[in-house]
């Protein structure tokens, strides 16, 4: 949520995030190195370059493992979710890593003949038909390109500049992009392996990830069925009053509709889309301060009864006229234009007593 | 219309980025911050562990020597020195991927005694001079040549091992074996870099033996394919004093994998 161009809005979180998010790559690339050079055979020893070529790519590897599960993590239970604030910046140095990975191989095995350092990538080994000697250079370039294509636009002018949906389509390639990182590692990395070792880890770590997102999506689908409401006569059920803790909001997810978030902030009830206009974050799960709605993701803003972002911000989202029907509060299925005005509904004391929260 | 009351996904104090992040907040991200590190650092000092040793061989970039013998330019450059009254075989490369054919071809260089200067690699008794850069890498003169080459056909035999780039092989790149390795010894190999075959003798010692076709001449191009995977071949293997040279029959080549 950004009025004017800031490479980065630095806060104190941040500034922890990713200090702790180097100190552990710098650790692996550290441990990998040592460890490494401390288990060779007597005469035996690792090329500085590949061996450092091998952390940086390790590291990559790993972080980006990391950054893909903090998503299904937040969705499965709410402590995972600070982690969300700042994973462009793991993302980001996912990158950095695969890069640096990227260059050393480019220059090291590639480089220093006649031939150009691309072309040679590209076209000495043209085993393309075969799966054991298959070119596996070509699915990290692969994977690198995605992972810059995803760097270059993780600021959020781009997703201003872009549109949401084609800037969430462009990230969602991180998914391709860690299959291709995948393929790279089992095709050429683990053919040398002795060792089981680092076969079971990357077949772990993708079974693993492949769980969490199952799990995350079941327990989504699990919830959006349970906020399922039909419409009669055009209006959803919400409950009643006290059913929504103060500040916060309870989401109904109308089938084939966008799920709605109906807050409370005192005595006053007001629903709104629960897609947050930065990365579709889920507005429903944040909390209402000084009259605001604010993301659990990454903060923003939006006005309780209008969907504005407060000035000087211009985003905004769809507003749903709300009423009280015999003490219960009724939602009107079909969305305003975004933006538009709608009056909070007024609940009663008695309405809210016993609340939850 | 009456449903069972829906409950809020959330359970605990907000969290938001740019304010005072709550303490309990603060409490499991850092907790979660060192468990994510310490498992990290674990997984990197098993993968490094586990993984293959680097390889043997050394390239001593910055002593340049000078080694005076019969310098060759077929199949592939190399010269044949007296070592304490013993022949022994150097080939020579350049200081980047690349034979030096190529070079003596320029200078019109066949055979004949000369000086070479350059820098060695040298793995288990194997050695490759990587020629220096500049013109007066090589300088033709009459030397104590050794005698003329005992030459030994050993028969035919069926090979189980790996085409290998002997500069890499020798001490230029560590691993330098595998198809991590593939494309760099293909490029090597196509850019001049003499083939050798590896494989290991009936004591489990690494031995390499040249690559040529049936006739003793170079032989790159139909093998590239095949480079930095196992396979099993058939050919004579010819012995010229200490180096063996492996007359590859490239129709009988079998991937292993």
């Amino acid at each position: 949520m950004s009025v004017g161009f800031q490479a980065v809005q630095w806060n104190r979180f941040k500034i922890i995030y990713d200090l702790v998010l180097w100190i552990g790559a710098i650790t692996l690339v550290v441990v990998f190195i040592l460890v490494t050079n401390a288990t060779q055979s007597e005469g035996e020893s690792y090329h500085p370059v590949q061996l450092v070529l091998r952390a940086f790519g390790l590291t990559a590897i790993v972080l980006l493992f990391i950054t893909l599960s903090i998503g299904p993590l937040a969705r499965l239970s709410d402590r995972f979710k600070p982690l969300l604030y700042n994973r462009r910046h793991m993302g980001v140095t996912v990158f950095l890593f695969a890069f640096l990975h990227a260059a050393l191989v480019l220059v090291w095995y590639h480089g220093f003949s006649e031939t150009n350092i691309f072309v040679s990538l590209l076209s000495t080994n043209s085993n393309y038909g075969q799966v054991y000697g298959f070119p596996f250079e070509a699915l990290g370039l692969a994977a690198f390109l995605i992972l810059f294509v995803m760097a270059a636009t993780s600021h959020d002018f781009w997703l201003d500049f872009l549109s949401a949906p084609v800037w969430k389509l462009i990230h969602m390639m991180v998914y391709p992009a860690y299959a291709l990182v995948v393929g790279h590692l089992v095709l050429g990395a683990l053919q040398d392996q002795t060792s089981l070792f680092s076969a079971w880890a990357v077949s772990g770590a993708a079974v693993a990830l492949i769980g969490l997102h199952l799990m995350a999506g079941w327990k989504e689908a699990r919830d959006d069925k349970r906020a399922d409401r039909k419409a009669e006569d055009g209006w959803l059920d919400a409950g009643e009053p006290c059913d929504i803790p103060e500040g916060r909001a309870v989401i109904i997810a109308p089938k084939g509709g966008e799920r709605i978030a109906v807050f409370r902030d005192g005595d006053q009830v007001a629903a709104l889309s629960s897609v947050c206009r930065h990365q579709n974050g889920p507005l429903g799960e944040g909390h209402v301060r000084d009259g605001c709605v604010v993301c659990p993701w990454h903060g923003w803003e939006y006005r309780l009864e209008d969907g504005r972002a407060p000035a000087p911000f211009t985003e905004k989202i769809a507003t749903y006229p709300v009423r009280l029907v015999d003490g219960r509060v009724q939602v009107r299925a079909k969305p305003l234009p975004p933006g538009t005005y709608s009056e909070p509904v007024t609940v009663y004391v008695e309405d809210i007593e016993g609340e939850p929260a | 219309m009456s449903k069972p009351p829906l409950k809020p996904r959330i359970s605990k104090e907000p969290f938001v980025g740019y304010a005072s992040t709550p303490s309990i907040d603060r409490r499991f991200l850092l907790g979660f911050g060192a468990v994510t590190i310490g498992l990290t650092s674990a997984m990197g000092y098993m993968i490094a562990k586990t993984q293959p040793g680097g390889g043997r061989g050394s390239w001593d970039m910055g002593t340049q020597v000078e080694l005076a013998g019969s310098v060759y330019a077929a199949p592939y450059a190399y010269m044949r020195m007296l070592v304490n009254g013993r022949v022994q075989t150097v080939l020579l490369g350049c200081e980047t991927k690349c034979g030096a054919k190529e070079r003596l071809d320029d200078i019109a260089f066949e055979t004949g005694g000369a000086i070479v200067r350059g820098s060695l690699l040298e793995r288990d008794g194997y050695q490759m001079l990587a020629t220096a850069a500049g013109a007066d890498w090589i300088e033709p003169r009459p030397v104590e040549a050794p005698p003329e080459p005992v030459i030994e056909d050993l028969g035919e035999a069926r090979l189980t091992g790996e085409i290998l780039d002997t500069k890499c092989w020798f001490g230029a790149m560590r691993p330098n074996e595998g198809l991590s390795h593939k494309a760099c010894a293909m490029l090597c190999i196509a850019s001049g870099v003499p083939p050798y075959f590896g494989i290991r003798d009936a004591q489990g010692r690494e031995r390499a033996l040249m690559i040529t076709d049936p006739d003793g001449n170079a032989l790159v191009q139909p093998i590239l394919e095949f480079v930095a995977e196992p396979i099993e071949v058939v050919g004579r293997i010819i012995r010229i004093d200490d180096l063996f040279q492996f007359r590859m029959d490239v129709g009988s080549v079998r991937r292993l994998v």
